[in-house]
């Protein structure tokens, strides 16, 4: 491998990775909001009811979501033909 | 690299949408960015001075921006869902149709979901509901199970898109340092196909429930609450059944267009209309008797508040639009889809518009009626979109279009790599399968 495309290559795995932690974002993001939300609800001593389950069933969807996307693209990469 | 020019593809008419550009699509785009941006100034106006704007007074609080939410989130059910169950099912007839159903979902989820807050009118409020938002509220788990499904909805896009994206790397031309970015270093080697068709089988499955779960939810904005007309126990699986019904048809639409637009007549053939418009006439048949269900249990009951609601609908002011999405939603579509010689591609059309209209007008008949006629004693209130309203759904149509314009112009329509695999695969793994079905002494096995 050229220095140049050596260098072109980090950037682009730079640019790919970044693109990924956004999913991981949303997933830290909404699970932080739903256990704020729980916390508030308690603090104002609301009913919960089915809430807590419904929480905690979206705070899985989108772990599972963001870890199959990077389930793939750490494979993809990995898979790579050999000296690429 | 190779020029784009060098390469001569079987699939060659797949590619064509993205490297020409004739003038049609030019001044297509521009008379609907002139609608979009007309939208977005009357969203301005309304921005500044409020919801006075539109046609929303009390008792009718909501109108044309949750019809809008309901019916655009309803029509995304036809991609992944679709999508994933013909994927699951092994149907062979999907592979030209996935891609497409996919990206309905991606854009019009997108404009539903704005739906929402253009309908506040202190927008910036909505930042509250992270902080104190009621956790009990159908309103927050509709906006986790739609931000659910719309991340869903996207890798499930994105996933299938990578092979094509990767073809489209190697052909180079423009585009090709995003090509590059999005492809994720796809060469198509054992590994990464086996890790890509992994994924793609979880997500089939696991999209399934998030998309029924996001249909149930939004009904259950209007079913929760005590209105009546809304306070109904099939609410859930009527809208689910609605909302699969109007994305078969748009589904049909948009694959109608673009064969003639793009001449995919190779790859969209009859066939493929011909199944979608069983599965879209199954729906119709489906609606017809939640609809039937539904309203025979309010008349049976007669109670006086769900009656003045029932009337209102049948006899009363909002009877012409109850009516016309009647025939538009059962009429129509029965009479075009039962019938050999009316079910012809043209057929199907007339019967899929009827039914997206019919659809929608079917959100405008759960929404404002019982909403004009509240349980406490006020007189029937009225409801008459602004021009805000009617400006903004224009906005949001043209928007979706705009969308699919867009991304013809940057990734296949059809998904190529599906269809290669189809040609070289497909006839050996179906003649398989039916020797598993059949009798071990029938003539197909070897």
């Amino acid at each position: 491998m050229s220095g140049k495309f050596k260098r072109f290559f980090g950037k682009l795995i730079f640019i790919q990775i970044i693109l990924l932690s956004f999913l991981w974002m949303l997933a830290s993001g909404m699970t932080l909001m739903l256990i704020n939300l729980v916390h508030v609800s308690y603090e104002v001593n609301d009913h919960q009811s089915a809430s807590i389950a419904i929480s905690i069933l979206g705070i899985a969807v989108f772990w599972v979501l963001a870890g199959i996307l990077t389930y793939v693209l750490s494979g993809l990469y990995r898979g790579r033909k050999k000296g690429v | 690299m190779m020029n784009n020019h060098q390469i001569i593809d079987e699939d060659e008419v797949l590619f064509k949408p993205i490297y020409q550009t004739g003038s049609g699509f030019y001044f297509l785009a521009a008379a609907l960015f002139t609608v979009l941006l007309f939208g977005v100034i009357m969203y301005i106006r309304q921005f500044i001075y409020g919801l006075g704007m539109t046609g929303m007074n009390e008792p009718v609080t909501w109108g044309f921006y949750i019809i809008s939410f309901v019916f655009f989130i309803g029509i995304s059910h036809a991609g992944t869902l679709i999508s994933a169950i013909l994927r699951l099912s092994k149907a062979e007839w999907r592979r030209p149709i996935t891609r497409m159903a996919e990206v309905i979902t991606g854009i019009v989820l997108l404009i539903g979901g704005l739906h929402p807050i253009i309908d506040l009118g202190r927008p910036d409020r909505i930042l509250h509901i992270f902080e104190r938002g009621r956790l009990q509220s159908p309103l927050l788990w509709d906006m986790t199970s739609i931000t659910a499904y719309f991340t869903a909805s996207t890798i499930y896009l994105y996933l299938p898109l990578i092979p094509d994206i990767a073809l489209l790397r190697d052909r180079g031309g423009r585009f090709n340092k995003l090509y590059q970015i999005l492809s994720w270093g796809y060469e198509g080697t054992e590994r990464q196909k086996h890790v890509l068709e992994r994924a793609i089988n979880i997500l089939m499955i696991m999209v399934i429930p998030i998309a029924i779960s996001v249909h149930t939810v939004i009904s259950w904005i209007f079913s929760m609450t005590l209105q009546p007309g809304w306070h109904s126990t099939i609410f859930g699986p009527y809208f689910v059944v609605g909302a699969i019904f109007s994305g078969i048809a748009a589904l049909i639409i948009v694959m109608i267009v673009f064969r003639k637009v793009f001449h995919f007549e190779d790859y969209l053939k009859k066939i493929h209309f011909t199944y979608l418009g069983t599965l879209l006439l199954v729906m119709s048949l489906l609606w017809f008797y939640f609809t039937f269900a539904e309203y025979l249990t309010t008349y049976y009951g007669h109670e006086p508040t769900e009656m003045r609601v029932f009337l209102y609908k049948f006899t009363g002011g909002y009877s012409p639009f109850f009516w016309l999405m009647v025939i538009c939603n059962f009429i129509i579509p029965l009479v075009f889809l039962s019938n050999k010689k009316l079910k012809t591609i043209p057929g199907i059309l007339i019967a899929s518009i009827a039914v997206v209209i019919g659809m929608w007008l079917e959100r405008l008949i759960i929404v404002i009626p019982s909403l004009a006629n509240p349980r406490l004693p006020f007189p029937t209130g009225i409801y008459v979109p602004s021009l805000t309203e009617i400006s903004l759904l224009a906005a949001a149509t043209a928007a979706f279009i705009l969308g699919f314009m867009g991304f013809s112009k940057l990734f296949p329509l059809i998904s190529i790599w599906e269809i290669k695999e189809g040609r070289e695969e497909s006839v050996h793994v179906v003649s398989e399968r039916l020797n598993e079905y059949l009798p071990s002494k029938g003539h197909i096995r070897k």
